[in-house]
Order: structure tokens, then sequence, then C-alpha cells
């Protein structure tokens, strides 16, 4: 696994959350839909050999799996602010 | 006109003597209209030079009560642009730099009674907000001066940008600016006439003095 792809995959992660936050307070499923494929781009990077940061993407996909999918906007901030505290703490290893 | 000229070029000589230089024959009007929002640059590092002379410019913008509320954070480390990158949507193009600007309130209570004036009903610090727009025109236009190009992205996370800029409480970001040496320069959208935007003495009454520039 290249260092380059390694990022690559991290910073797609991190886009895509950021994205589902810009949505998370207004009305529609941009959000929503956005927070899916995030969990599905962490599925992705579980299964490829040598992607670091395992630990993180295996947690923070568990806690996407689990969420609850009605949560109302501020509720959906919240949760979504502390998947992303989570990847820059991450990244400032 | 050559009032105009003249007045450009005096501006210009008090606040930017090295930009000045460096202009050779562009003026500040002709620095305004032809500047671009810029998302497409070159792989170069940038020289400490020009961004100081950059922020400079923004260093000198004007602000209410010259309260100087913005504070700038200039990004060039490669990791953390990447990073002010991923917590900004708006933010397109391989930009080597960035600034972030943003406004500090004041912790002193004087300060503090003094910024409460600015404020109006449920809308922040407007007069700050303001502010931010003038030094951020400046920074632009100084970086569009010396050959370099940015863009004001609006579109970013700010819990995201404070954790990963490691900022206080108090400081509250408001725009990213991309920065970098100009590749390519997109085409100018459709602007309004000034006509279209214009009046004079009251509003919708239509200034002919302006028909013969359209």
């Amino acid at each position: 696994m290249s260092a380059t792809l390694d990022d690559d995959v991290f910073d797609l992660a991190v886009r895509t959350l950021n994205y589902a936050i810009e949505f998370a307070n207004t009305g529609g499923y941009a959000s929503l839909r956005l927070t899916d494929i995030l969990g599905g781009i962490l599925g992705v990077a579980l299964q490829m050999e040598g992607v670091s940061h395992k630990e993180l993407y295996r947690e923070a996909k568990e806690r996407i799996e689990e969420r609850d999918l009605l949560a109302g906007g501020e509720e959906k901030s919240k949760f979504l602010d502390e998947l992303l505290m989570m990847f820059i703490e991450e990244w400032r290893k | 006109m050559r009032h105009v000229r003249k007045l450009t070029l005096q501006i210009e000589n008090l606040f930017m003597p090295k930009l000045s230089q460096r202009l050779g024959v562009m003026s500040l009007l002709e620095i305004i209209k032809t500047r671009r929002s810029i998302r497409s640059f070159l792989d170069k590092p940038l020289s400490n030079d020009d961004v100081i002379q950059i922020l400079d410019a923004g260093r000198l913008a004007p602000s209410g009560f010259n309260r100087q509320p913005w504070r700038f954070i200039y990004v060039n480390d490669p990791k953390v642009l990447r990073m002010v990158k991923n917590c900004s949507p708006g933010f397109y193009g391989d930009a080597v730099a960035a600034i972030v600007v943003g406004i500090e309130e004041r912790k002193d209570a004087f300060e503090r009674e003094r910024s409460r004036a600015f404020h109006r009903e449920n809308r922040g610090d407007m007069i700050g907000i303001l502010d931010v727009g003038f030094a951020a025109e400046n920074i632009l236009l100084a970086a569009h001066a010396l050959g370099l190009g940015g863009c004001a992205i609006a579109s970013f996370n700010e819990l995201g940008i404070k954790k990963v800029l490691k900022t206080p409480e108090n400081w509250r970001p408001m725009l990213v600016i991309s920065l970098g040496y100009t590749k390519e320069v997109s085409k100018i959208p459709p602007k309004k006439t000034l006509s279209d935007i214009i009046y004079i003495n009251e509003y919708g009454k239509r200034w002919d003095a302006l028909e013969e520039c359209n």
C-alpha cells in the first residue's frame, strides 16, 4: 500500500464526513445518504490490505451502523462532529 | 479619470511600496478588473516575501472602530493544508497554501463592551464580518497583483477547522482563502451592467450617465 493511497482513503473518508456535516441541519436525506457512503468507504478500507487506521475505521463504521437513523438535525450534527473529532485525533498522531 | 489614476497610485505608494514597485504598468483598477477566483494552481512553493506582502495588504484593510478583529492563519504545511481542505467542501483545486481568516473576540471587559455595539439582533458581529470581507478582498487583490491567485471559500466545517488549527475558543473562522501561483484563469462569468445595479437619488431611478458605459 503506497502512502499516497493510504492518505487518499483517509482523505476521502474525512471529506465525505464533512459533506455529511454540511447537510446535517438541512431538510432532506443528503446527510443521511452521505453518512451511508462514509460507512461504505470505511467498509472497503477495512478490506484493503496494508491500509492504516483500521482501528479507527472499524470503530467509526460500527458507530455509523448503530446510529439513530431518525435523529434530528442537532443530534445528527453532534454524532457527526464526534466522528470528525475521532478522525482529527487520528490525523494528529 | 486622471484623478482616479492619481489617487490609485497614491494609495499604492502609501500602503504597499514594494507591491507598487512590482506592479509596473498594472494599476489598482486593472487589478480589480482582471482578478478572478482561481482554482488551478502551479505546483510551486510560495515565496515568503510574496505571502507577507499579501498578508500585509489584509492587515491594512479598514475596520469598524479600528477594532481589527481579524486574525490570519497562514497554512503552508502540506499535512495541515490537506486536513483544512478535507474540512472545507468548497475548497477546489490543488492550492499549495491557504489563509484562514477569523474573528477573534477580545476577552477584556472594555473590548467586549465595545464589540457588543457591533452586534445586530442575532446576526453576530456584523461589522466584524464586513471587516473580514474587506481584508479578504485586499488579500485577493494583492495576490493577483503579485501573480498569485486564490479563491474565498465560505463552505467549511467550523469545528473541524478550529480543531485542526488548534485555535482558542474565542477565535472563529470566517473564510478560507486558497492560495498559489496561478496556472489557469477561468472565464469571466456574466456580470450585471452598471445600470442593472445602480440607481440615482432614489431606488429604481435610472442614471442616464450609465447608459453609455453599458
